[in-house]
């Protein structure tokens, strides 16, 4: 019991715990749409895109995250239209404006030719360095987020569902749309606080993928995904804390390892002992 | 089918996807409570003049009036376009039961903000009910076969309580008694009062003597009136570009009073 206490009395660790179970949760509420939605890269687009939009934002001076957010917001309205409009499916769309904008940070980094621990925490992730004002902007991020998720719940699953017959009975798809897309860069700009921008794809896919695996519902698909993301984050965190790795990367690997676990035991398929060819 | 007003109304429309034309030149107007076949080859436009008539899609030049507005047009809540699209277009995997997607219907009239009340629940009830699969309500859409997803989603359309439906191939790869509940419930819909269209590429499988109207497509209007002045053998081979039909096995009992 000590083991979880101990570290909880200091300050830094207690912002930790309350933003990473804050951010487990909003990336696996808004995992589940990216999930069904089959546009899993979307989240690793806009994190590696926002790469530019943080160098602006240090050269500018500003708030790293207040810009990047800015920044990666444009980025997922521009793929937005590309995508309805030019007609460029989406994960082209996704790769056009992700490595161009990556680019674009990678030759502004290598202007500025010093690599900050700012950005090599944007980059892993650095939970434990999450300061007040950080928290503040994780915790109204979160609940405006998941907020307008229960506003527009019923619209949001008709058009993941069925896009076209949704629009057919007057649902606002289009702004739907670009309104997800908004809230997965909002959401990948907050997230890179604990899992870095390479890292972020692990809690927008990984939970809601594995409460994919055992469940069929919706409901209890979100609940499990919220469960299976809040856990990671929290082992995570101690394991990066105790362990002394990145945040970003305990997080993920323990995302990785309780997919697995939800593979195993998914009711979807057969038994693991009948596929590996051991009679049951 | 008494009645005269057009409840669709197209005028010159033309539409293009990726640079071809798949309608040209469409003029039509369909009367309110006519119960519609629309037969054409495969890449004639069926599914295109469906999609212009929904709104999915803005035609070229020309103009489409639908229960009275353009289909376009925002504020098209009140007016329901009821759609049953091919089932092969939606994600089997989807953790969504059948008394949820019916459930879908209801959301257009109910607008955002708006959570369904007893009535959508009563109303979602009763439709499952009309499509017999009732007892199927809780199971997830993609452990269905085939004929159920389709009552499933003519059940949706149904719960928009619109007086206009369209249904894309609605018999398309369903057995015979399946096909046969389709069409004993087309009817049924034409009893209500409701305008319905209904799409078929596959003569065998249309019950001709189900429709009132026939609408012959081949990218352009090659016939539309009442069946039996439309199903003659020179409207037929025209739609069908001069293809020999297999006119016998079409059986006379499906063009009775019409064609032979």
């Amino acid at each position: 019991m000590n083991f979880f206490i101990e570290p909880l009395q200091y300050a830094f660790m207690q912002r930790a715990l309350v933003g990473t179970a804050a951010i487990g949760i909003l990336c696996a509420v808004l995992g589940t749409f990216v999930v069904l939605r089959k546009i899993a890269f979307i989240g690793e687009g806009l994190a590696h895109g926002s790469l530019a939009g943080l160098a602006i934002g240090y050269l500018l001076h500003a708030n790293l995250y207040i810009a990047g957010n800015l920044y990666t917001a444009g980025l997922a309205m521009l793929i937005g239209y590309l995508n309805e409009k030019a007609k460029v499916s989406f994960d082209t769309a996704i790769g056009i404006i992700f490595s161009t904008s990556m680019a674009l940070g990678v030759a502004l980094i290598s202007r500025m030719k010093f690599y900050t621990t700012d950005l090599t925490g944007y980059l892993f992730g650095s939970v434990l360095s999450i300061t007040d004002a950080d928290l503040l902007l994780i915790l109204s991020g979160t609940l405006v987020i998941l907020g307008l998720i229960m506003v527009f719940y019923k619209e949001l699953v008709f058009c993941s569902f069925d896009s076209e017959m949704a629009e057919v009975a007057g649902v606002p798809r289009a702004f739907l749309h670009y309104l997800l897309l908004l809230m997965i860069a909002t959401a990948v700009v907050i997230a890179s606080q604990t899992l870095g921008i390479i890292l972020v794809t692990a809690l927008l896919v990984t939970p809601a993928a594995g409460a994919y695996q055992l469940t069929n519902k919706l409901g209890p698909m979100l609940a499990l995904s919220a469960s299976i993301s809040l856990l990671s984050s929290l082992i995570g965190l101690f394991a990066s804390y105790y362990l002394n790795v990145a945040s970003g990367a305990s997080i993920a690997l323990t995302a990785a390892m309780l997919f697995i676990v939800s593979y195993i035991i998914s009711p979807k398929r057969k038994p693991l002992r009948t596929s590996l060819g051991l009679k049951a | 089918m008494q009645t005269t007003t057009p409840i669709i109304k197209l005028s010159n429309v033309n539409v293009n996807l990726g640079g071809n034309p798949v309608l040209k030149n469409v003029s039509l107007e369909i009367p309110a409570g006519a119960c519609v076949g629309i037969i054409g080859p495969n890449g004639s436009g069926k599914t295109s003049l469906m999609r212009t008539i929904l709104g999915l899609i803005e035609p070229a030049a020309g103009s489409v009036e639908v229960l009275g507005i353009s289909p376009t047009r925002r504020g098209r809540k009140k007016h329901q376009i009821g759609y049953v699209p091919q089932v092969k277009n939606i994600d089997r995997d989807f953790p969504i039961s059948i008394y949820e997607v019916v459930l879908q219907g209801r959301i257009g009239k109910l607008g955002l903000f708006k959570r369904p009340g007893k009535q959508d629940h009563a109303v979602v009830k009763e439709c499952l009910e009309k499509v017999g699969i009732s007892h199927l309500a809780h199971t997830q859409i993609g452990s269905l076969s085939g004929g159920q997803q389709q009552r499933a989603f003519i059940a949706r359309a149904l719960a928009q309580e619109s007086s206009l439906l369209l249904l894309d191939e609605p018999a398309t790869g369903l057995d015979i008694p399946t096909q046969q509940s389709i069409y004993e419930l087309l009817e049924e819909l034409h009893q209500e009062g409701v305008t319905t269209l209904t799409t078929t590429h596959d003569l065998l499988a249309l019950d001709f003597h189900r429709f009132g109207y026939i609408l012959c497509l081949n990218k352009e209007l090659i016939a539309f009136g009442p069946r039996e002045r439309v199903l003659t053998p020179d409207i037929l081979a025209k739609t069908f570009s001069g293809f020999p039909l297999p006119l016998g096995a079409l059986g006379q009992h499906n063009l009775q009073g019409g064609l032979l």
